[in-house]
């Protein structure tokens, strides 16, 4: 699977945030979208879910306009947060099946994950009695359950402890492995360069420099912090 | 469609499993057993002595016939026990009567009570039973015979009313009911799906609500589930009310309120349940639209006053036409097509005045088109809204995000 954004343009009143915005991404692969903030990285998550059209550009999988019934996506979102209020489980359930899964599914693939989160004896507890940490990973449950073709991960390592960066890092490099097509944003280069096979840096609404990562960065000659330095802070 | 029943069932348990909306539902049909059941409550008390049935202290001046007086005194205070004394005064200071008269002449009266009640009347009463008393023995004394003199002043007269319409005096009770449910049920559940909103917004479990699902399969979710939980609250109330009044019907039809509002017409309730449900939609699809655009729980308050304002000049104007009694006033009129105010006001008239057909049919088509209508808007409003944090957005700002949408 190859999921193609294709000039994608978009104005928000006089503001334009994406400028002919273009990449893709192939199955098995990790792409790092990098930018600072403002940069346009969240708008194109949206116009890539479906949330808001874009003026003008399209997406694409295997060339032609997604289908978002045949397309899953999970979302991992930066800005994180659930019900409080509402048992672990009960609340996983409702997205999964928002997502399309049947009931008896859903809880078998919430099961699973919760069980490889180790978090299943946190399944019948209250999200707001879980540390920040943990309520991160139930939240990865909501991305994760449905079984999607394309994960979209932003800033996924913020808050956790090692242990829990390692057990997400691993969980990350499963899916790549399973043929998934991951889009990681993120401020924290050293995860990039370990995941991300390719790169785009956005800036100002465009993608100032993109390509394979390793090739990028022996063409160059500096690493991924020195290149999100040159290319991602003049033009904002 | 999916979607949507997800949505719906999930709001729903959200209700079911919230202990105040079951403990305001359980505490409402207990409060109900009790009132329904106190007739029965009280005269197995009274039997015990607990409660004593009202008391008028009467002293008759000597010359007097005490008799007459307190057959007078009986027959104007039906369900009072008029208990000849020496001393009415003292009966009432000691607490044995409720209040007491001293007749001191044929036109002389006393009145006693340990205090004055706003609504307080027995004194007139009293005059009044005095003054016939007086007329008669007056009559009697310049050679009218007693019979003529009962006659002159008690003459037969014939009142025979033939209604064109319909009986306000009966529909009247359910109007003030409907109206006054639909005005909680619209504050309490409207501002409900507001909160739950703004609430889902805050806490940012809408960024992944939003790339789960369609925002009108999560507004009508969110508003339909809202007025299912109210309806299910009413049905308990009203239901529980039906069975407990059917329960004590003895002790309970007597009492004019109580019987009428159990035997409401079968169309006339037809028309309190489609404008109760439409009703409700309307305002609900504002509130959930209006509770997209804050950013936090907090602001849903004075975000929504706007729609509550103008909800409450509705409710005033029906009310107001109610107690004025010209039901069918233009403002009256005007309302009952508007679609934010003709489930109050068309019913009010369609309860209390002949509304010809066509009206009412008009009244609701202009209603159901607009419940989608708003539901629709209110959607868009929700998809341009909920991605909106921080500044409140202006009225222009939604506009140009609504052409968007």
């Amino acid at each position: 699977m190859v999921l193609t954004l294709k000039n994608i343009r978009k104005s928000f009143g006089e503001k334009e945030v994406l400028k002919g915005f273009t990449f893709s991404a192939e199955s098995g692969e990790a792409l790092g979208i990098l930018g600072r903030n403002g940069a346009g990285k969240t708008t194109t998550i949206r116009i890539l879910m479906g949330v808001f059209p874009s003026d003008s550009g399209e997406v694409l999988v295997d060339g032609a306009p997604i289908d978002y019934a045949k397309t899953g996506i999970g979302y991992l979102p930066e800005e994180r947060g659930l019900y409080p209020k509402k048992k672990i489980i009960d609340q996983l359930t409702y997205f999964a099946r928002l997502k399309g899964m049947e009931k008896a599914d859903a809880v078998k693939s919430i099961d699973r994950w919760l069980e490889r989160l180790g978090m299943s004896e946190h399944r019948n507890h209250e999200l707001g009695t879980l540390s920040k940490g943990n309520q991160q990973k139930i939240q990865l449950v909501t991305a994760l359950a449905h079984d999607p073709d394309i994960i979209i991960l932003d800033e996924p390592f913020s808050g956790l402890d090692p242990v829990n960066a390692i057990l997400l890092k691993d969980v990350v490099k499963e899916e790549i492995a399973l043929g998934k097509i991951v889009l990681f944003s993120s401020h924290q280069m050293n995860y990039v360069e370990e995941f991300c096979s390719s790169i785009v840096i956005l800036n100002g609404g465009e993608a100032v420099l993109q390509g394979k990562t390793d090739e990028i960065m022996r063409e160059h000659g500096k690493n991924l912090t020195d290149l999100f330095v040159e290319y991602a802070s003049d033009r904002i | 469609m999916k979607q949507f029943k997800t949505i719906l069932g999930f709001e729903l348990t959200n209700y079911f499993q919230n202990k105040v909306f079951l403990g305001v539902t359980l505490f409402l049909v207990i409060t109900i057993a009790v009132v329904t059941n106190l007739p029965g409550i009280i005269s197995a008390f009274s039997d015990s002595g607990v409660f004593s049935e009202d008391t008028i202290a009467l002293t008759v001046a000597d010359g007097l016939d005490a008799e007459y007086y307190k057959s007078l005194f009986s027959s104007a205070f039906e369900g009072s026990r008029i208990e000849i004394t020496d001393d009415a005064e003292a009966m009432v200071q000691s607490g044995d009567a409720s209040c007491g008269f001293y007749v001191d002449g044929e036109q002389d009266l006393r009145y006693f009570v340990p205090n004055i009640t706003l609504t307080d009347s027995r004194g007139y009463t009293a005059l009044e039973v005095m003054r016939s008393a007086a007329q008669y023995t007056g009559l009697v004394k310049n050679g009218v015979s007693p019979e003529d003199a009962a006659a002159i002043l008690n003459p037969e007269i014939n009142l025979e009313t033939v209604n064109l319409g319909v009986d306000q005096t009966q529909n009247y009770l359910y109007t003030y009911v409907m109206v006054i449910a639909l005005y909680m049920v619209i504050l309490i559940y409207g501002q409900m799906v507001a909160s739950a909103v703004a609430a889902e917004k805050s806490s940012r479990c809408m960024e992944v609500l939003i790339t789960s699902a369609d925002p009108v399969a999560m507004m009508f979710g969110k508003v339909i589930a809202a007025g299912a939980a109210g309806l299910f609250q009413l049905v308990a109330v009203f239901g529980s009310g039906f069975f407990f009044f059917n329960l004590n019907r003895g002790a309970l039809e007597d009492i004019p309120v109580v019987g009428s509002l159990f035997d409401i017409p079968l169309e006339l309730l037809i028309y309190m349940i489609v404008y109760f449900i439409l009703g409700f939609f309307i305002y609900a699809f504002l509130y959930g639209a209006v509770g997209s655009m804050v950013s936090k729980v907090e602001e849903v308050g004075s975000a929504i006053l706007p729609v509550n304002f103008s909800f409450i000049i509705v409710y005033m104007v029906v009310i107001f036409s109610l107690s004025s009694g010209s039901i069918d006033n233009i403002a009256m009129k005007v309302c009952s097509f508007f679609p934010l105010t003709s489930s109050m006001a068309m019913f009010a008239r369609i309860a209390l005045s002949s509304v010809p057909l066509w009206e009412k049919l008009t009244s609701v088509a202009i209603l159901v088109v607009s419940v989608f209508g708003v539901g629709v808007l209110s959607a868009k409003i929700y998809r341009a809204g909920v991605l909106l944090y921080g500044v409140k957005p202006t009225i222009p700002q939604i506009i140009k995000a609504l052409r968007k949408a």
